[in-house]
């Protein structure tokens, strides 16, 4: 009985003490019936005790409501307190430790420990505590300062790994052998410690370790409490962390603004300016509060004096009313002084697809514009420098060399003439340079109208004639109409100086031929030459500056080597394209591709228009990263494109009517030799023209394989990629054109007849005379011929026709009366021959025979492979 | 009766030269003088049939002598060809209301210089 009595007394005080006891109050209630009967052992039969007990169960279960009233009550003030503590601070650290304390004070904990989960290193980092006044929490948090412990490890880290709460009643029975940690936590007086992870979400991103010098048991209403503090820790941490975050990036972005020397202003949809940075305002000559609130465009022109007003048609308030991306050079007036050139780019701010402003940015190019003049009056000064002294030694050279002022002997002859082609050439050299200059840097804006290209041709082969015929050079051109924009003493400054080279490059008796073919967004112009030919290594660089193709070359016949490179550069303003290409029996071919309306060029300006649409191409390209950049390029130049990753979609959209396939030559990891044929199986008939897309360098291999039409080499040059998509583009869309030689009025037309209903343009002759004249004139691209002619026989046509470069691989269809003995095959071979016997051959064949060589002559014509594919050449 | 020809250019060499070149070529007489100052003295003096005249001199440059050449009663009606380095057109377009007949590049080449003068002057 003495030891119930004792059991109960201290049950009952234990509980009564604990306030929010960990003692099931049923057992408060039993306790009390228990000392009842130990104190009144007859309580069975006496009704009073009955009564008693019947007391004390409802004691107990009053105590039991008044319990949980009271510890609803303690929950709700404890929520208030940490409400209170977390709005009054806005430190977290601050705030986080009085939470501890409210936590540990009200609960009779010593410790409480929060460590933060880094989520990098896997870890648990020390943050912050809390302990009761004393040397023993003193010294746990001391040792907890700067540690750190990994997953599982410890209380915190335990409570980390499990996702729950971990709780030790009695850490003195922890399995040996404990940790570090735990012994010395003990040793520090603890009797129990408990941990608890915090969660935000579904992460975990703190864990709350506590301990208490008693021991004590896991409570379910003291574990919700604590979940439930942990779970307002987790919020206001995160809140706080988004909060430095948010003042960091703010912060970040304040000092790059203060320190970019370009003005920025930001502006509101409404066209008012929301901020400026501190260089805008020194730029503006005002303070940046001043600048917000203005319209933009007021910013810039408003200061500007009554005769310096700009119109309706000011560039900049366009762009600023328009909301449209626009950059280029405009005067700003300072509010405080004068005004000064700028370069600004406006550009417009989408959120979503909707205006939510804009930003302006400017720079003062004073300083650029001074440079610019200076380098001009450089130049200019220079310029005259160097001719002053050039004339008194040209002249005198001149007027020596020409033997009046007395007769020399032949050695000082010589040098005297070394001296004065020298002298020319630095002249040619320094006008060169200049002319390079001036053009490259825009100083020589080209005027742009309608030409007739076939008066400049015309033009430049007179203004040559006297020194071809010097050199014995023959010069001869088509007289081809053809209109396009363009700059005319420009054109026949590149015309000039291709004849010069051309004439320069020839031996006496060959031909010089300059021939102009149109085509559908542009026409091509080429000079073609016998002379010495090109490396195929070299049809690039010769476009540079001072580019030689080997020692004994132009130079020694007064080239400056700035020839080809101010062809380029006037071509290049005219959004056209010029390369070289070498014969393949002697010679070079230059040719100059010209668009009929080029875009026009700035230097440097605003950007420049968009071309009015050319037509789809498909991009077909696995690469991510390079492709939507050829892709802008090509949008930039005006024409749309589809995207395609892999063979199956470049198959599925090569059908759609585009104009051109870009073909990247390895796509799903199959060549681009395995996708042509792929793709010329979808459309035999259509044949949009194929470019490949290579890392390879076009020079090396010199063939383009079958059914591609032309080749750019990957890194992409963009003036490459678009040159190449002209020439391929210009191409093909036009018609066949074959001439027909025949002095049968009857049957011509019958052969005629026999295409006019293919895409074909049919020419016919009625005579040798008439058959040459047509060849130069029409171009035709496959000859009909009937070898027997009035005037001369077709051995001669032939025979004519072999002597010049372009016509020498011309396919040709011999139509003969008789059988023709292998000899005479063999001189009238051409390009691709095919010999028919007249009586043999119904309309029918010679139809399906022309038609397939067209075709594949069409596949060979740009492809500059040696002729031969008809007996023997 | 040859044709007279002033050259005024402050190089010495070029006058040298220049006056070689159509003394030699041409057969014409030649009268030089060194700034736009003494040309002007030695136009009323010596009345040339035709003036070269370089743009570039200290002191009174081309423009500014042939204004005062144009002033000049004696002087205004005779024919003034530039003689220059300043081939840019920017150089240009400052020439084109001088009232002058032809400009005229260095360097020249001696043996055709007369034959331009000639040309540009309708002389045969």
């Amino acid at each position: 009985m003495d030891k119930e009595k004792v059991t109960a007394a201290y049950l009952c005080s234990h509980a009564s003490r604990r306030g929010f006891s960990f003692i099931p109050p049923v057992l408060a209630g039993l306790a009390l019936a228990v000392a009842m009967a130990a104190f009144v052992p007859h309580l069975a039969t006496d009704p009073r005790l009955t009564g008693l007990l019947a007391f004390a169960a409802g004691a107990a279960a009053a105590t039991l409501v008044f319990r949980l009233l009271i510890q609803r009550e303690h929950r709700q003030s404890l929520q208030m307190l940490l409400s209170q503590i977390v709005g009054e601070n806005t430190s977290s650290e601050v705030a986080t430790i009085g939470i501890l304390e409210v936590l540990c004070v009200s609960q009779g904990w010593d410790v409480a420990i929060k460590w933060n989960v880094n989520a990098e290193n896997q870890q648990l980092e020390y943050s912050t505590a809390w302990g009761v006044p004393g040397q023993n929490a003193a010294c746990i948090i001391q040792e907890s300062i700067g540690l750190t412990l990994d997953r599982g490890v410890g209380l915190p880290g335990r409570a980390w790994a499990n996702g729950r709460p971990v709780w030790i009643a009695d850490l003195a029975s922890q399995p040996k052998p404990t940790s570090f940690h735990i012994q010395f936590v003990l040793s520090n007086g603890m009797a129990s410690g408990w941990a608890v992870p915090v969660r935000v979400g579904n992460e975990i991103t703190a864990v709350l370790e506590f301990y208490c010098h008693s021991r004590l048991r896991v409570n379910r209403e003291v574990m919700a409490t604590v979940e439930t503090v942990a779970a307002s820790l987790g919020q206001m941490q995160a809140r706080s962390l988004d909060r430095d975050l948010a003042e960091d990036l703010s912060r970040q972005q304040e000092i790059l603004l203060d320190s970019i020397a370009d003005g920025i202003c930001g502006v509101d949809r409404n066209g008012l300016v929301s901020f400026a940075n501190p260089a805008a305002a020194r730029l503006l000559g005002a303070s940046a509060q001043s600048l917000t609130g203005k319209p933009v465009h007021d910013l810039l022109h408003g200061s500007a004096p009554p005769n310096r007003q700009c119109g309706e048609d000011c560039p900049l308030r366009r762009s600023t009313e328009n909301h449209k991306s626009a950059a280029g050079e405009d005067i700003i007036f300072r509010a405080d002084s004068g005004p000064f050139p700028a370069e600004y780019v406006l550009t417009p701010i989408l959120d979503h697809g909707r205006l939510s402003g804009a930003v302006l940015s400017f720079r003062d190019i004073s300083q650029r514009h001074a440079l610019d003049r200076l380098k001009d009056e450089f130049i200019s000064t220079v310029s005259h420098e160097l001719r002053t002294p050039l004339t008194s030694i040209r002249g005198a050279l001149g007027l020596l060399s020409s033997g009046m002022l007395g007769k020399v002997n032949d050695k000082a002859a010589n040098l005297l003439r070394i001296a004065l082609t020298n002298s020319d050439r630095l002249v040619r050299l320094i006008n060169d340079i200049l002319d390079l200059e001036r053009i490259q840097s825009g100083k020589e804006p080209l005027a742009f109208r309608p030409v007739q290209l076939a008066d400049i041709v015309r033009q430049a082969i007179e203004g040559m004639a006297p020194v071809a015929e010097a050199g014995g050079v023959q010069l001869i051109h088509d007289t081809t109409k053809v209109e396009i924009d363009a700059d005319p003493d420009r054109l026949l400054q590149v015309l000039t100086n291709l004849l010069s080279n051309a004439v320069k490059f020839s031996s006496p008796n060959s031909t010089i031929s300059v021939m102009i073919r149109p085509g559908t967004t542009g026409v091509t112009l080429s000079v073609i030459d016998q002379g010495r030919g090109i490396p195929a290594d070299k049809l690039d660089a010769i476009f540079g500056r001072f580019q030689q193709v080997d020692a004994s070359d132009s130079r020694q016949m007064g080239g400056t080597g700035l020839g080809l490179a101010i062809c380029r550069t006037i071509v290049l303003q005219h959004s056209g394209r010029i390369w070289a290409e070498r014969n393949p029996i002697r010679g070079s071919t230059f040719r100059v591709f010209l668009p009929y309306k080029p875009a026009p060029i700035e230097a440097p300006g605003p950007l420049p228009e968009q071309e009015p649409g050319h037509g789809t191409l498909l991009l077909a390209d696995a690469n991510e990263a390079t492709r939507p950049q050829i892709a802008a390029q090509l949008t930039r130049h005006g024409y749309s494109v589809i995207e395609t990753a892999t063979v199956e979609q470049t198959l599925a959209a090569a059908h759609k009517g585009v104009e051109a396939i870009l073909l990247d030559t390895s796509l799903d990891g199959m060549n681009g030799w395995e996708i042509l044929p792929l793709l010329r199986r979808l459309d035999p008939e259509a044949h949009t023209p194929v470019v490949l897309l290579s890392i390879e360098n076009r020079q090396k291999s010199a063939e383009l394989p079958d059914h591609a039409e032309g080749w750019v080499a990957t890194p992409l040059n963009e003036d490459a990629l678009m040159g190449e998509l002209a020439r391929v583009l210009c191409g093909p869309g036009e018609k066949a054109r074959i001439l027909v030689v025949e002095d049968d009025v009857d049957l011509a037309r019958v052969i005629g007849d026999v295409f006019s209903c293919d895409n074909i343009e049919v020419q016919l002759a009625y005579s040798l005379k008439e058959a040459l004249d047509a060849c130069f004139a029409f171009q035709p691209q496959l000859l009909v011929l009937d070898i027997g002619l009035p005037d001369g026989d077709g051995f001669n046509v032939v025979d004519w026709l072999r002597k010049h470069e372009d016509l020498a691989h011309l396919p040709l269809v011999v139509y003969s009366g008789r059988e023709l003995s292998p000899a005479e095959c063999r001189q009238l071979t051409l390009g691709p021959t095919h010999f028919l016997t007249k009586a043999r051959v119904e309309p029918q064949q010679l139809e399906a025979l022309v038609l397939t060589m067209l075709r594949s002559s069409r596949q060979m014509e740009e492809a500059a492979l040696p002729a031969a594919s008809g007996p023997n050449p | 009766m040859p044709h007279r020809i002033l050259i005024i250019d402050d190089e010495e060499d070029i006058r040298e030269v220049a006056a070689l070149s159509l003394e030699t070529v041409a057969g014409w007489e030649v009268v030089k003088a060194d700034s736009g100052a003494q040309g002007l003295a030695r136009a009323i003096e010596h009345q040339p049939d035709a003036i070269l005249l370089d743009v570039m001199m200290p002191g009174m440059d081309g423009p500014a002598t042939i204004r005062e050449l144009r002033k000049n009663p004696a002087t205004t009606r005779i024919p003034v060809l530039l003689l220059t380095a300043k081939v840019q057109s920017s150089d240009q377009r400052r020439f084109a209301d001088l009232g002058i007949e032809a400009v005229l590049f260095k360097p020249f080449d001696p043996l055709t210089l007369s034959t331009q003068i000639a040309d540009v002057l309708g002389w045969y």
